[in-house]
């Protein structure tokens, strides 16, 4: 299988960008070279900015009369309420109730929305919606391929901003702005401060470039990666998948919709495994499959992990069987080729961010 | 010290021995000083944690004696010769980047007593570890 480009593919192999694959495309994983790998990459966007290619992740465009109705029955959001100019984070769920994928739904207006899905799941999300909008009066557009996407993240991300699309920096989180076909949102998945540019992609290379010389480094999914996980931000195929309902996840908060949206009915089961955040006593990475263990008894497994660098020690999200009581202090083991070490709960976020604070 | 430098950049003294595994073995008066190499932790990349064994353990050449994690991966370390360790670096497990900044000083892991001196025949002189790097970069 050919891997598939974005349109900066040149512009990362030219600074260095160590490639992989990652859902069917060749991304940058890390600039070691140029930014310096993923542990400086992160520290950047934490502490100033960083910008990351994220033309991979897909757009579908729904528009026409019915198109509020539609999202309210796809999503687990009512879009009756929803604003113009405004993005939501939300999941479509099979029909059993298990997690298809997580999404943002940007509504551009009333009759007009552009949902943003995961790279790996374009073909079977557009599937599933295409065939749940048959009762629906909206137009469906497949929009992957014609829009590239930039995230420009960090506390100092506004800055540099500001002076390309001015106004953008009066955005409140969670809003976005139209200039001249380009969408400027004031979205990320990093927990900082940031934006996320929605453009052509003959557009995306100038518009690289130019932050690239204001001297702004190019960050890859590695640390995209230990940022979301840092702040305790769910990863579909990971925390989310489809032998998971939203309830028994880390997904629960995203569950607005008091209609008979498309799964709804899962809700009424007793979720099976319950979210655990955990935190390791040195900086050992956790590692997803790492069994989470006490008294010689599996009690689940690690979903996501890495080491956190901002506080030198392994940190991962898990599942855990439901009827497992524990809370914040509480001590496991984790498991891993014959040897455990322990781990104790933390509550999320794992450190604070711009935009991630703790409750 | 002579540094000869491989084609893609990576550091490789010239008065080390070298194993196919990337360990760097130092000797002086029948003690074996072992590291991992620059191409190696530039393979592993950001390194967050090193596992080392305690002193007086005995190892085989060829057993594992420790790990490495990166936020990418994780390695294990092989004993490039056997003997008992008699120092392991003790500022490595809360420094670990000092791998990827220093590997063939800061970064050393363990010192052995060798049990055999023999056995450092086998391990490649600099020159010869020049080349297998350089394969290796080529394949890629």
């Amino acid at each position: 299988m050919t891997l598939k480009k974005t349109p900066l593919y040149s512009e990362h192999i030219q600074k260095d960008g160590k490639m992989i694959e990652f859902a069917g495309f060749e991304m940058p994983i890390s600039y070691d070279k140029f930014s310096g790998g993923m542990l400086k990459e992160h520290l950047e966007v934490r502490q100033k900015l960083g910008i990351f290619d994220v033309s991979h992740m897909g757009e579908f465009s729904i528009s026409g009369p019915k198109s509020i109705d539609f999202l309210s029955f796809i999503t687990t959001k009512d879009f009756e309420s929803s604003k113009d100019g405004r993005a939501y984070y939300s999941l479509l769920l099979k029909s059993d109730g298990g997690i298809l994928d997580d999404i943002l739904v940007y509504r551009i207006h009333s009759q007009s929305f552009l949902m943003v899905v995961n790279a790996s799941n374009i073909s079977k999300d557009w599937a599933h919606i295409t065939h749940h909008s048959k009762d629906f009066d909206v137009l469906l557009e497949n929009k992957s391929e014609e829009i590239a996407l930039i995230a420009i993240q960090g506390p100092e991300a506004y800055i540099v901003v500001e002076e390309v699309f001015p106004g953008a920096k009066n955005l409140s989180y969670y809003s976005f702005m139209q200039r001249d076909g380009i969408l400027i949102a004031r979205t990320g998945y990093t927990g900082e401060d940031g934006f996320e540019i929605f453009l052509g992609p003959d557009r995306a290379v100038d518009l690289w470039r130019h932050f690239l010389n204001k001297k702004v480094k190019p960050c890859g999914l590695g640390a995209r990666d230990t940022l979301r996980l840092e702040v305790g931000f769910p990863l579909y195929g990971q925390e989310l998948r489809e032998d998971l309902w939203p309830h028994e996840s880390f997904s629960s908060f995203a569950l607005k919709n008091k209609k008979a949206f498309l799964g709804h009915e899962c809700l009424k089961k007793a979720p099976r495994w319950r979210p655990i955040s955990l935190c390791a006593t040195n900086a050992k990475p956790m590692r997803s499959h790492e069994k989470i263990v006490l008294g010689g008894k599996y009690l689940g497994e690690i979903t996501s992990g890495s080491t956190s660098p901002c506080l030198k020690r392994g940190m991962g999200l898990g599942l855990i069987h439901s009827d497992y009581p524990f809370e914040e202090g509480s001590i496991f083991l984790l498991e891993s080729a014959g040897k455990q070490r322990e781990a104790t709960v933390k509550n999320l976020p794992f450190i604070e961010a711009g935009r991630v604070k703790k409750k | 010290m002579s540094t000869e430098t491989s084609e893609p950049g990576f550091k490789v003294p010239g008065d080390l021995l070298y194993t196919k595994e990337h360990e760097w073995v130092r000797v002086e008066d029948g003690v074996v000083c072992v590291g991992i190499t620059d191409y190696a932790q530039n393979q592993l990349g950001d390194i967050t944690y090193v596992e080392l064994p305690e002193d007086g353990e005995s190892f085989q050449k060829d057993k594992v004696f420790g790990s490495v994690d990166s936020l990418k991966t994780v390695a294990e370390l092989y004993s490039p010769v056997s003997g008992e360790v008699i120092e392991v670096n003790s500022e490595l497990p809360n420094n670990a980047e000092r791998v990827n900044e220093d590997p063939y000083n800061e970064g050393w892991m363990i010192k052995l007593e060798i049990s055999d001196e023999k056995e450092l025949e086998e391990l490649m002189l600099a020159a010869d570890y020049l080349k297998f790097i350089s394969k290796l970069s080529k394949k890629k």
